[in-house]
């Protein structure tokens, strides 16, 4: 009877081990239940039999009822505890068609030899993605992170300038069954355009994103449109992407931000309220991977991005990444990648912003920024990360000089910097989900190599050490990134 | 009326051709690949994306894995979550509609597979998880006539002109490994062989010819021994007397080593997917190679 017991207690165990979604499966297995019923009663027929045939030996025995274990309480009850299981196996759970839900915790804790140490949660992800239906897949990314401005970068981790922003990071549909290769996005994304752009700061190489990026394009490619995109049908694997977006990144404040003698900032160029289709940002970018060898593959792309209207963008990258795996069975992985990038804004100067001074002004102005970064890095086994960094951006921009000497800072003058980024940093990867970079960098700033004969700032650098802790929650894939 | 029959022999060509194109077959590892070969013989051009060497969870995303998937008809999975690292991804930048997830080109050989392992807390505390169970049902051989089955249906299903074809190539390779079967069982069963593996791939094979496995290097799947983790595996191993460790052939000497030159075990390394070793270049010579590695354990 112990041994009818625990097979019953064993089919009850599978029901509620199997009971996911197996609903064939529990078919089956209710069909094996009654099997077992069938074969219980028929073993008792056998004892009931056998005593019978001891009764006329005129042995004692027990009444066969008393041992009837399928006629028992404890027997209805465990299958109706099975069926009860089984049954609940089949209904619809409400949290069937649930999105996958996942999210990303990155804090960063700084030390700048300029404004000292700080910690800061850098930014918090929460991500939400489902396919809709048999054409789109839909995903949204709520973020809480901390704003930077350009002026901060130098000095990341200011005091007085923690603003945790709630936001939309992106909320985008794309779609899943085009032919030909085709994919359209649509939504608030981060545009594929540029290789370090599209990237989320947690998924970096480095700790923070590198200075030319962040002041060419202005910090991650978000923008709001449409993008299509096709994967060729070559042998050797090239993606073309365009989009047509309400513009990519932040733009770059200082480029067209004039700071009065008086303290308050004014725009060189006039925004517009409302947008048409020459306000809209168009773009494009063509990447290809090469296998070089069985384990060593070339990423390469170009892109460029422009619009048309009065206060006119244009944006150009190029970019390369080679990895290399000297052996396919080890997680050891040498990686270099470099990407340049060039900005220029242009506009007309209105006189209303300057008519305050009389100083003579210039109808047109533009703003050419290049600047371009290089890294090395090379993963040693599953764990240990170090890598090196250096990262060059000339930003230019517009100042209100005293050119001419006679005490007023009167002259509209264009100012060129030069900022250098040697980093070195090394990241530890317990797991897959989990990582820490600890990065060291000297910024090396050379004010104002003016282009209008202006005065000179003079030079100034700083330290920085970054140690960076992310944690990734839920379900995670990896990303095929061109 | 001659141009009549000049364009009507390069249609009826052009068809012919169509007709004879081969079936794109791509798998995401090298032992389907093998059983789709078997399966298909001529009749399908086949490549896997995954070539045997690397560690199936940390496979190098490849621009022609993408392009292959493009043009594929079919793609095979082991799935169980086995090729997380890899297939989505190149799947979804293939942008085929015929092979996605669902699809009828999409082939998934794990159903009816009795899965091992199977966690009861789905954490990451316990490592690398699979929450569908342990995905390494290939290295069970009668498991491997499963999934010669399931592709012979499916592609049955997607190609009845064919099914004659893949039915012949389909029993003439069960018999096959029917054969093979029964040389490794009598070569294994019964010697009750205690091991311990570097990775906790090896539930299945150990159940099907009635080996002991007594512990595994990686204390959770994925993750690092420790010094403490290693000094206890060496105690367990001294108190069970086990006489081998199981080395997949990506992993480390080092640790494999430290643990046989304590304990005297002998170190066997040994592929678990076809094309892990030169030797092992398809599913039959790989299980010769696994099962002559652990047939000389005395």
């Amino acid at each position: 009877m112990k041994a009818q017991t625990f097979i019953l207690a064993l089919a009850l165990s599978a029901g509620h081990l199997w009971s996911a979604d197996h609903s064939s499966e529990m078919e089956a297995l209710r069909k094996q239940i009654e099997e077992l019923n069938q074969t219980v009663k028929t073993l008792q027929k056998q004892v009931e039999r056998q005593q019978e045939i001891l009764k006329d030996n005129g042995v004692k025995t027990e009444p066969a009822g008393k041992n009837d274990f399928t006629q028992s309480g404890d027997w209805k009850n465990m299958r109706q505890d099975v069926n009860t299981a089984l049954d609940a196996a089949k209904q619809k759970r409400p949290n069937t068609f649930n999105p996958s839900i996942s999210a990303c915790i990155d804090t960063v804790s700084a030390y700048s030899r300029n404004t000292g140490v700080d910690f800061i949660p850098r930014g918090m992800e929460l991500m939400l993605q489902a396919n809709v239906d048999q054409y789109a897949h839909a995903y949204a990314i709520a973020s809480a992170h901390t704003e930077f401005d350009l002026e901060e970068r130098t000095a990341p981790f200011r005091r007085q300038s923690h603003h945790m922003h709630l936001g939309l990071e992106e909320a985008a549909i794309e779609t899943l069954s085009l032919p030909y290769g085709l994919k359209v996005k649509g939504g608030q994304f981060f545009a594929d355009f540029t290789r370090m752009g599209k990237v989320h700061p947690h998924d970096r190489p480095f700790v923070d994103g590198p200075r030319s990026v962040d002041t060419i394009i202005g910090g991650e490619t978000q923008a709001r449109g449409l993008e299509l995109s096709w994967v060729t049908p070559l042998d050797t694997y090239f993606r073309l992407t365009g989009g047509v977006v309400d513009g990519i990144g932040a733009e770059p404040a200082s480029s067209n931000q004039i700071t009065m003698p008086d303290g308050t900032s004014k725009l060189a160029w006039n925004s517009t309220d409302y947008r048409s289709f020459s306000d809209l940002m168009y773009y494009l970018r063509g990447a290809s991977i090469f296998e070089l060898s069985p384990t060593a593959n070339l990423h390469a792309g170009v892109d460029y991005a422009r619009n048309w209207q009065s206060e006119r963008r244009q944006l150009a990258s190029a970019d390369m990444k080679i990895e290399w795996k000297p052996d396919a069975a080890k997680h050891d992985l040498f990686t270099w990648g470099s990407e340049a990038l060039w900005s220029r804004t242009e506009g007309n100067l209105p006189v209303d912003s300057f008519n305050w001074s009389g100083a003579p002004y210039s109808s047109v102005a533009h703003a050419n920024s290049v600047g371009g970064y290089t890294y090395v890095q090379y993963r040693f086994g599953k764990y240990w990360e170090p890598g090196l960094r250096f990262d060059l951006t000339c930003p230019q921009s517009f100042e209100l000089r005293d050119n001419n000497g006679d005490g007023n800072a009167y002259e509209l003058s264009k100012v060129q910097d030069r900022y250098y980024t040697y980093s070195a940093y090394v990241g530890f990867h317990p797991s897959e989900f989990h990582f820490l970079r600890l990065q060291a960098s000297y910024v090396d700033v050379q004010n104002d190599v003016s282009l209008g004969g202006g005065n000179t700032n003079g030079n100034s650098c700083d330290w920085q050490v970054f140690l960076q802790w992310t944690i990734l929650l839920g379900d995670h894939r990896h990303s095929f990134m061109p | 009326m001659e141009k009549q029959i000049l364009f009507l022999t390069g249609l009826l060509g052009l068809a012919v051709s169509i007709s004879a194109a081969p079936i794109r077959i791509v798998t995401s590892v090298p032992d389907l690949a093998d059983f789709a070969r078997q399966v298909a013989g001529p009749l399908a051009q086949v490549d896997s994306l995954a070539n045997g060497v690397e560690d199936v969870h940390n496979v190098q995303l490849k621009p022609s894995m993408v392009t292959r998937l493009a043009k594929a008809d079919v793609f095979i999975q082991m799935g169980m979550d086995l090729e997380h690292a890899y297939a989505p991804a190149v799947l979804e930048e293939s942008r085929n509609p015929k092979i996605q997830l669902g699809q009828r080109g999409f082939i998934d050989t794990s159903k009816g597979v009795a899965a091992r392992e199977v966690p009861r807390n789905i954490d990451r505390t316990e490592g690398e998880v699979h929450p569908c169970g342990n995905p390494h049902y290939n290295l069970d051989p009668e498991y491997a006539k499963l999934m010669v089955r399931t592709i012979a249906g499916s592609l049955s299903e997607l190609y009845p002109e064919h099914q004659a074809a893949f039915q012949e190539n389909t029993q003439k390779y069960l018999a096959q490994l029917d054969s093979k079967i029964r040389e490794w069982k009598t070569r294994l069963c019964g010697k009750n062989i205690k091991f311990v593996s570097y990775h906790p791939a090896w539930v299945y094979f150990a159940e099907r010819f009635g080996l002991q496995i007594i512990g595994t290097i990686e204390p959770k799947p994925g993750v690092e021994p420790g010094p403490r983790q290693i000094e206890e595996l060496i105690a367990l191993m001294k108190k069970e007397k086990v006489p081998l460790i199981v080395k997949e052939s990506f992993y480390s000497d080092r640790i494999p080593n430290q643990i046989a030159a304590k304990t005297g075990a002998r170190v066997i390394n040994i592929p678990y997917m076809v094309g892990g070793l030169p030797q092992a270049e398809n599913y039959v010579r790989m299980m010769d190679c696994i099962v002559d590695s652990f047939a000389k354990t005395p």
